[in-house]
C-alpha cells in the first residue's frame, strides 16, 4: 500500500480493498447463513461503511448516499439474525431450553429475508455497480 | 421524537463520521498526520461522556465510536509503524468490554419477560459496565490523549540501515 501516493488514490485503493472483501463475505453468507459468517459480513459493511464516511468528500455524493441506504437496510436485517445467534449461544450456555425452539423460528424467517436480499443484490451485481459508481475503477 | 432521534444520530457520529477536509495536494501519509490526531481527540472526549452514564443506549453507541476510530486508523494501518498495533489491540480490549454489554442487551430484548433469565442479564450487565469502566480508566491515564495525538501526528519512522551491510572489521 502507498502511504506516499496522494490521498484520492490511497482511498480508492482502500476502498476497492474493502468492496472486494464486503462482496466476497457476502456470498460467502447467502452459502452458507451461519454465525460466524454473518458476524464476518456485518464486520465487512461497518469497515466499508466507515471507509466511505472518511472519505466521503471524494466520492459522489448521491452514490454514496444510495449506498448508504443499501447497507443500512443489510445492516438491520442481518442484525435480527445476530442478535437471535448471541440470545441463542447465551442460552444453551445456561442449558436453558425456553425461548430456544421460537428464536430459532424467528431466524429461521430473517434468514429467509436476508437470502431474498442478496439474491436482489447478486442479480444487479451490486460489487460491479458500486465500483463503477464510486469511480474505484479510475485508478 | 424526531428531535430525539436526530440529536442520537448526531451524538452518535462524533467520532469518524465528521466530514474529513483532506487536502487533495498532499500525500495519504501527511494527511493522515494531519487529521487523525484529532479524531482520536473527539473518540477520547466521546469516552470520557460514555464513561460517565449508566445507560446502555449510551455505552452502546461509544461502542460505535470506538469501531469507527478503530477501522479508520487500520485504513491507515500502512502509514504508521508497528507500534500501531499495539494500540489496536487497547482498542480492541475496550470494543470486547463494550460489546459484551451490547450483546447482554439484545438478549434482554428478546427474552423480554422470562424474570428469572433477565434477573441474570441484568447482574451480568453491571458487572461488565464496571469492567468497561475500568477498562476506560486504564486507557486514558497518565496523559494517553497526548500520547495518542502524538504518535498518530508523527511519520513512521524509517527502517533503519541494516548492519549486516556494513563492512565486518567496522562492527568489531
Amino acid at each position: 500500500m502507498k502511504a506516499a501516493a496522494g490521498i484520492h488514490e490511497y482511498a480508492v485503493e482502500q476502498m476497492n480493498r474493502l468492496l472486494t472483501t464486503l462482496a466476497f463475505r457476502v456470498h460467502r453468507a447467502a452459502k452458507k447463513p451461519g454465525s460466524a459468517e454473518i458476524h464476518d459480513l456485518r464486520v465487512s459493511i461497518r469497515r466499508f461503511t466507515q471507509g466511505l464516511l472518511l472519505f466521503t468528500g471524494m466520492f459522489p455524493k448521491w452514490e454514496v448516499k444510495k449506498i448508504h441506504r443499501m447497507l443500512k437496510r443489510m445492516m438491520r436485517l442481518t442484525s435480527e439474525i445476530r442478535n437471535r445467534d448471541i440470545a441463542l449461544e447465551y442460552l444453551a450456555q445456561l442449558k436453558a431450553d425456553s425461548h430456544r425452539e421460537r428464536l430459532e423460528k424467528e431466524r429461521i424467517q430473517c434468514q429467509r429475508r436476508f437470502a431474498e436480499m442478496v439474491r436482489r443484490w447478486s442479480a444487479r451485481d451490486f460489487s460491479a455497480k458500486w465500483r463503477d459508481g464510486l469511480s474505484l475503477r479510475s485508478v | 421524537m424526531e428531535r430525539a432521534r436526530f440529536l442520537r444520530q448526531v451524538a452518535g457520529r462524533t467520532v469518524a463520521a465528521q466530514r474529513m477536509k483532506w487536502k487533495p495536494s498532499l500525500s495519504a501519509s501527511a494527511n493522515a498526520r494531519k487529521m487523525l490526531p484529532k479524531l482520536a481527540e473527539n473518540y477520547f472526549i466521546a469516552g470520557r461522556k460514555a464513561a460517565g452514564k449508566h445507560s446502555p443506549k449510551a455505552l452502546h453507541r461509544f461502542r460505535i465510536c470506538t469501531k469507527r476510530f478503530r477501522y479508520a486508523l487500520e485504513l491507515f494501518g500502512p502509514v504508521y509503524d508497528t507500534s500501531l498495533k499495539r494500540r489496536l489491540k487497547n482498542l480492541h480490549k475496550l470494543q470486547d468490554a463494550l460489546g459484551k454489554i451490547s450483546d447482554y442487551q439484545s438478549i434482554l430484548e428478546l427474552l423480554d419477560g422470562d424474570r428469572a433469565t433477565v434477573t441474570k442479564i441484568e447482574d451480568a450487565m453491571k458487572r461488565k459496565t464496571k469492567d468497561f469502566k475500568r477498562e476506560w480508566k486504564e486507557f486514558d491515564s497518565n496523559g494517553q490523549l497526548k500520547d495518542w495525538k502524538d504518535y498518530l501526528g508523527r511519520a513512521a519512522a524509517r527502517p533503519r540501515a541494516r548492519k549486516s551491510a556494513r563492512p565486518a572489521a567496522v562492527n568489531k
